[in-house]
């Protein structure tokens, strides 16, 4: 059994009378600790798959399963539940509060948590101790999105959720922003599953799922793991 | 919850610092309004009552035609609730000519409150109101002199002059109407107090009840109304029998006063007619002993001349006596010479006789030695004699002739001097015999002496006879001395007696004049005693008549709704609640409405932070718990402030105004906390539930949404364009204006519903200063052709009310003047009745304008006309039947031809004609309507006042004073209302206007980077609030006019129908302002858009 299994996920969203099916039946499977690479065109559907996954929005009909829990039957209070304790979330667009600084936007999760790391450690870990105290309006976009992870991982979560994490970084600060992802997914276990649109990391993952139309067209795994120092684009 | 998320509460407050705080501010003013305009009535009535139970009001007061006892105190004093019942005393008088209420002093019941001065520390002074607007009153130190007319004054008061000590007020009069005096139709001007002792009457005029305070926490509660409607009807029970045996009392009381009444007059008659009887008497005596007197003294005189007469006849007889003596003396002196010379010749022829003459001699001389011895004897009784004579004479000099013994004096002197007569005969006799003798003797002594001897004997003889006639000449000299001492002192006597008689008739003469002064006066005396018996009589018999008038009578028993004071301030009380109940709803609505836009606009810019949260795991509960506590938070604040603005600004400026027409007490402080708790908690909820409201949307989505962007509204067009021929003409920014307020269709209604509500309130506190102030001048200018009415007694003949009539035409002063019949009555339709006043006219007597709006009504013989308001309150139209009464109380139905416009007072007018044909009799003319030439009519009041068998004047002038500063209190609450609407519309727009701009702030931004001027870009704006706010006022203005009218009815008295119209000035003001208002808030609206910094808003996440 695996850790994370989709099962003929689909998602239709209705805008007035116009229908629109984001994922028309997506399968994969996920195992844990591994570090996934959802990678597909624009306007695939890549993002919706992960907010499913999180927990961010609700699928219209399949199956999610998620360290034998079903995702996809969980009411609107286990689904909170489920974010808080489960999921750790990086977006593209950061999305701090505006009103904490550094180090409360990590203790805002931090004291929520079950077993949360250290807001400290883990924002030196990402490399803003000297920000500690800035507010996001201070910081630059990848200082933000270090943030963001900080975040993220100061919540221990099962799963750590990427969309486009680099998207709004340079290519030095994505590099560094994907070697830390990759390093905690190592380090600590944790399954990181990451969207991106360039299809240059997906040497870096040990999985790379495919989604086109809605649907995950293919799954594969990589058998030699390129680490991202190496990795040009 | 944990810190991190209270952390950012508190930074979201900061940053959106200006929406935080006009939320506070919108609650701040719908608090404050709705807490100090609501609990001006409750510090109102617990001030009163505050001063009610420290003064201790009365709860009932009871007024009896007999006037009450101790024993009607005690009757009553069981009744259960009721912790004391007073006796007190009252007495109304004229002061000049105004009339005033005298009371006395009690410290348990209605008491005083001393504002300067002090209290009367004897009978003789008293104290006075404070505030008269009336009069310019009476100031410490004064003196007040009081009077009736009927000087029945007399009979309460001790004194009626007071001097004036100290100024007071009361509960027991709030208000400048003290209500109607017991003389004649009067009002009461003024009241003084004084001491309890200076009433004389030993009954009470008035009894006063006092509940016990425990029972009830203020007179205006439930409690209380029930409380006195049960010792009332107890009361009432009571009253029967107890006023049956005070008549019983008065009656007999005053039967036992006219039969003394009638003792006292009868014994007094009865002893008047005794002391005449006796008077008469003693006059008929006294004239009796006058008569008397003067006989008597008529008879003294007689007595006297004759005892005159009597003297000089005795003294004429004594002299002659004498002079007969004398010649005798002298006969026997010419004698005794003659023998002399014989003894001479004879001398020597003698001698020898003298032997025997010496025998016969001495016989002889024996015997005249007798004779001697027997004239001795005489002569010395005849000494005792005149001895006795001079003590009588000596004894009536001391008496007069009315003296009892004045006529035995005169007898026995008659008597005496009769026997000094007799004794004088008799030493006459006697002088004889001793003649005889000695002639003897001589002739034997002539004998002898005859001889020598005898010569010397007869020698001696002759010389003893000498001596003897010289001592008869000497008493004849005595006898004549004595004689004329005895005529001298006899006339002295006579005359002395003459003289009292005289005195005495003198005297007599006076006591007579003094009689005929007695007389005279005695007869007056009679006549006036008659008079006074008589008049004692009279009113004798008219105090039977009174006795025998005695009706029936019944207690009037009046509870504090029926004080006038303080029916007027409860009324007053209610209107406040009415107002302090509809504008607060109001302001709730407007605050929501405000709250809503605010709250929507705050979640829009929060929703990718909601997201955010969702996404970390946050309940949407505590995303609710956010903004709840956000609005919670501001609405607290707002409600805080409020409450403390609420009550210390409204209540004491509604409280100042009352104060003008009310003798307020002193302001008391109390804190409406159930109000308080009842607003806050009201607006707290429905902030807290608009907040929720607004973010329930949002919150319920799914993260993923959140973080989106929002969806905007599909471009699409608008119904206005296809009007081509319009669209066409218009610019570019006008088109985007056109379709931004036609698509943001909720923003558009927004601003539309706020701005509306605004102008809505602006009119409706305006219209009402407009229906307060309109009526005085519509009433008493327009609907009113005449200045003042002159009642006199309807009783007097029909030509004394034409010489009033014309007393009255032919003052200088008066332009017009109509006789008319107008009298208080009541009509009745249903189970409905109002009191009413019933004009008897004639159509050519101009007394009212007679109107309905704008038509023009005529009075005819079909129908009565009655007015509006009254038509209002008993449901009742033209050509409905209702029941009237005549003059004299007769009920009969009349048809209603039409209603008539009036502003105060209701009025039914009928013509003389249609009442004759109702009532089969003319109504009694009683008044006087008239015109006056000058608007200053105190000189024509006073004429009026003197002329005969007017009784009473009314003139508008003081009903126009009075009632300005009725409507005073009005006033100020209208200004309060028109302020608070004002800074309300200047916080809705303000609010609407910054929503705006922060929901296009990247439209603004956008705006500016592709170069668009600041000009341009204000008018952008501009131009949408412009139209927004004339549509605004289009829906406001009618919303506002119903409030108004609404309002209006609420706030009517009974009596009086203000102006339903709300004036065009009114409306362009409040118009006007919301513009002014618009402005400002566009002018600091387009420092706000300079200030967008055009990056940031392009770059924000969406």
């Amino acid at each position: 059994m695996s850790y994370i299994s989709f099962k003929n996920v689909k998602k239709v969203y209705k805008m007035g009378e116009i229908e629109i099916e984001a994922l028309s039946g997506v399968n994969f499977e996920i195992d844990k600790g591994e570090f996934v690479v959802i990678a597909g065109a624009s306007g695939a559907g890549k993002s919706t798959v992960l907010n499913i996954l999180g927990g961010m929005d609700i699928l219209t009909s399949g199956e999610i399963i998620v360290d034998e829990k079903r995702i996809d039957k969980l009411n609107e209070n286990m689904l909170t539940e489920y974010r808080r304790f489960d999921i750790g979330f990086v977006f593209q667009f950061y999305n701090l509060v505006q009103n904490l600084t550094t180090l409360e936007n990590v203790e805002l999760v931090t004291e929520i948590c079950k077993n949360p790391l250290n807001p400290k450690e883990i924002i030196e870990k990402v490399g803003l101790s000297n920000r500690v105290n800035n507010f996001p309006s201070q910081l630059s976009g990848g200082e933000q999105q270090r943030v963001a992870i900080a975040r993220a991982l100061a919540k221990n979560p099962k799963l750590l959720l990427c969309d486009e994490p680099t998207g709004a970084l340079d290519y030095n600060t994505g590099k560094q922003i994907l070697k830390l992802l990759h390093e905690t997914c190592r380090n600590y276990n944790m399954t990181v599953i990451l969207i991106t649109h360039n299809l240059a990391i997906c040497p870096m993952a040990d999985k790379v799922i495919n989604i086109k139309n809605g649907k995950a067209v293919s799954i594969y795994k990589n058998e030699v793991i390129k680490p991202i120092d190496e990795i040009e684009w | 919850m944990n810190k991190t998320f209270f952390k950012d509460i508190y930074r979201m407050i900061a940053k959106t610092k200006d929406k935080f705080v006009l939320l506070s501010l919108i609650v701040a003013i719908g608090v404050a309004f709705f807490v100090g305009v609501k609990s001006s009535s409750p510090i109102m009535a617990n001030s009163i009552n505050y001063y009610n139970k420290n003064f201790k009001l009365m709860d009932i007061t009871i007024f009896s035609p007999y006037g009450f006892d101790d024993n009607d105190i005690n009757s009553i004093k069981g009744i259960s609730g009721i912790s004391g019942v007073y006796g007190k005393n009252f007495i109304d008088a004229f002061v000049g000519n105004k009339v005033i209420r005298v009371h006395d002093i009690s410290s348990d019941v209605n008491n005083v409150k001393v504002v300067a001065g002090r209290l009367p520390n004897n009978i003789n002074e008293c104290v006075v109101e404070e505030g008269q607007i009336i009069f310019d009153g009476f100031k410490i130190n004064d003196v007040i002199n009081l009077y009736r007319n009927d000087d029945s004054l007399n009979d309460f008061l001790k004194t009626n002059e007071f001097k004036v000590v100290g100024i007071i007020n009361t509960p027991y009069y709030l208000n400048d109407d003290k209500g109607y005096s017991t003389l004649n139709n009067r009002v009461l001007d003024s009241y003084i107090y004084v001491n309890k002792d200076a009433f004389i009457n030993d009954f009470y005029t008035e009894l006063s009840v006092v509940f016990d305070t425990t029972l009830y926490e203020t007179s205006f509660s439930k409690k209380y109304s029930i409380l006195q409607d049960k010792i009332k009807s107890q009361i009432e029970y009571i009253s029967k029998s107890q006023i049956e045996n005070r008549k019983d009392i008065v009656l007999s009381k005053a039967n036992d006063e006219y039969n003394e009444g009638l003792k006292e007059y009868n014994y007094n008659l009865k002893k008047y007619n005794d002391e005449i009887f006796d008077a008469e008497n003693k006059i008929e005596e006294a004239k009796k002993d006058i008569i008397d007197g003067e006989k008597e003294i008529s008879d003294g005189y007689a007595e006297i001349l004759k005892n005159k007469k009597i003297l000089s006849e005795k003294i004429i007889e004594g002299q002659n006596k004498i002079n007969e003596e004398r010649i005798n003396l002298s006969v026997k002196e010419s004698t005794y010479k003659t023998e002399k010379n014989n003894f001479e010749l004879k001398k020597v022829e003698y001698n020898t006789k003298l032997n025997d003459i010496k025998l016969g001699l001495n016989e002889i001389e024996t015997n005249i030695s007798n004779v001697n011895n027997g004239i001795n004897q005489i002569k010395t009784t005849l000494e005792g004699l005149y001895n006795n004579l001079k003590m009588i004479e000596s004894q009536l000099s001391l008496i007069d002739s009315s003296n009892p013994n004045y006529n035995n004096l005169i007898n026995q002197k008659s008597f005496i001097e009769n026997n000094i007569n007799n004794l004088n005969i008799q030493v006459n006799n006697l002088n004889t015999n001793l003649n005889v003798l000695n002639s003897k003797k001589n002739e034997l002594i002539g004998y002898q002496t005859e001889i020598t001897q005898g010569l010397i004997d007869g020698e001696n003889k002759l010389n003893h006879a000498y001596e003897l006639i010289q001592r008869g000449y000497e008493e004849l000299t005595n006898a004549s001395v004595e004689l004329e001492k005895q005529e001298i002192n006899s006339n002295k006597e006579l005359d002395d007696a003459k003289n009292k008689l005289d005195k005495a008739k003198i005297e007599l003469e006076e006591s007579k004049v003094k009689l005929e002064d007695s007389i005279i006066e005695f007869n007056k005396n009679k006549i006036d005693g008659k008079e006074k018996l008589e008049s004692a009589k009279a009113d004798l018999d008219k105090a039977l008549q009174d006795i025998n008038d005695l009706k029936d009578g019944e207690w009037i028993i009046l509870d504090r709704s029926k004080h006038y004071s303080s029916k007027t301030f409860s009324d007053t009380l209610k209107q406040m609640n009415a107002i302090g109940n509809v504008f607060p709803a109001f302001f709730i609505l407007v605050a929501s409405l405000v709250c809503l836009t605010t709250m929507s606009r705050i979640i829009d810019e929060e929703r990718s932070q909601i997201g955010i949260f969702i996404a970390l795991g946050y309940s949407k509960k505590i995303m609710y718990i956010k903004y709840v506590i956000y609005a919670f938070l501001s609405t607290l604040i707002g409600c805080v402030i409020g409450n403390i603005i609420g009550l210390s600004l409204f209540p004491q400026v509604i409280y100042k105004a009352w104060g003008m027409m009310y003798i307020m007490p002193e302001y008391i402080m109390y804190i409406p906390w159930d109000l308080i708790i009842l607003s806050n908690v009201l607006f707290i909820t429905i902030m807290v539930f608009s907040a929720y409201y607004s973010c329930k949307s949002e919150i319920q989505e799914v993260p993923a949404t959140l973080l989106r962007a929002k969806t905007n509204i599909d471009g699409k067009k608008i119904f206005l364009e296809n009007i081509k021929l319009f669209w066409n003409k218009l610019n570019f920014t006008d088109k985007i204006t056109l379709r931004n307020i036609i698509r943001n269709k909720k923003r558009s209604f927004m601003t539309i519903v706020g701005v509306s509500g605004c102008i809505a309130l602006l009119l409706v506190g305006f219209g009402i200063k407009d229906s307060i102030s309109t009526i005085l001048n519509s009433q008493f200018n327009e609907i009113n052709l005449y200045d003042g009415i002159v009642n006199f007694d309807e009783k007097i003949n029909h030509t004394d009310k034409l010489n009033i009539l014309s007393n009255v035409k032919n003052l200088d002063n008066v332009e017009e003047a109509y006789v008319i019949s107008i009298y208080s009555s009541k009509i009745y339709k249903d189970s409905l009745d109002n009191v009413v006043n019933v004009t008897v006219l004639d159509d050519d007597e101009n007394m009212f304008n007679l109107k309905n709006g704008k038509n023009t009504v005529y009075l005819d013989d079909e129908g009565v006309l009655i007015t509006k308001k009254l038509s209002e309150l008993m449901n009742l139209s033209e050509g409905d039947t209702i029941q009237i009464e005549s003059f004299n109380g007769v009920l009969k139905d009349v048809k209603i031809k039409n209603i008539i416009d009036m502003n105060v007072n209701h009025y039914l007018i009928i013509s003389n004609n249609y009442y004759k044909t109702i009532f089969n009799t003319n109504s009694v003319d009683n008044s006087i309507i008239l015109k006056s030439k000058v608007s200053d009519t105190k000189i024509l009041q006073n004429e009026l006042l003197e002329i005969e068998n007017v009784r009473s004047i009314t003139f508008f002038d003081s009903i126009i004073d009075n009632f300005n500063s009725m409507i005073s209190g009005l006033n100020a609450v209208v200004y309060v209302i028109i302020l608070s609407s004002g800074t309300l519309a200047f916080i809705v727009l303000s609010n609407l206007t910054n929503i705006n701009i922060s929901e296009r702030q990247r439209e603004m931004a956008t705006l500016k980077v592709l170069g668009f001027r600041k000009k341009e870009i204000n008018s952008y704006l501009y131009k949408e609030n412009i139209i927004l706010t004339f549509f605004g006022s289009l829906l406001g203005i009618p919303i506002g006019a119903m409030l108004h009218k609404y309002i209006i009815m609420l706030v009517e008295m009974d009596e009086i129908m203000f102006g339903r119209n709300i004036s065009f000035l009114s409306v362009i003001i409040s118009i006007f302002l919301t513009m002014i208002f618009v402005i400002i808030v566009n002018i600091f609206m387009s420092k706000k858009v300079i200030n967008i910094k055009m990056v940031e808003s392009l770059k924000s996440i969406e």
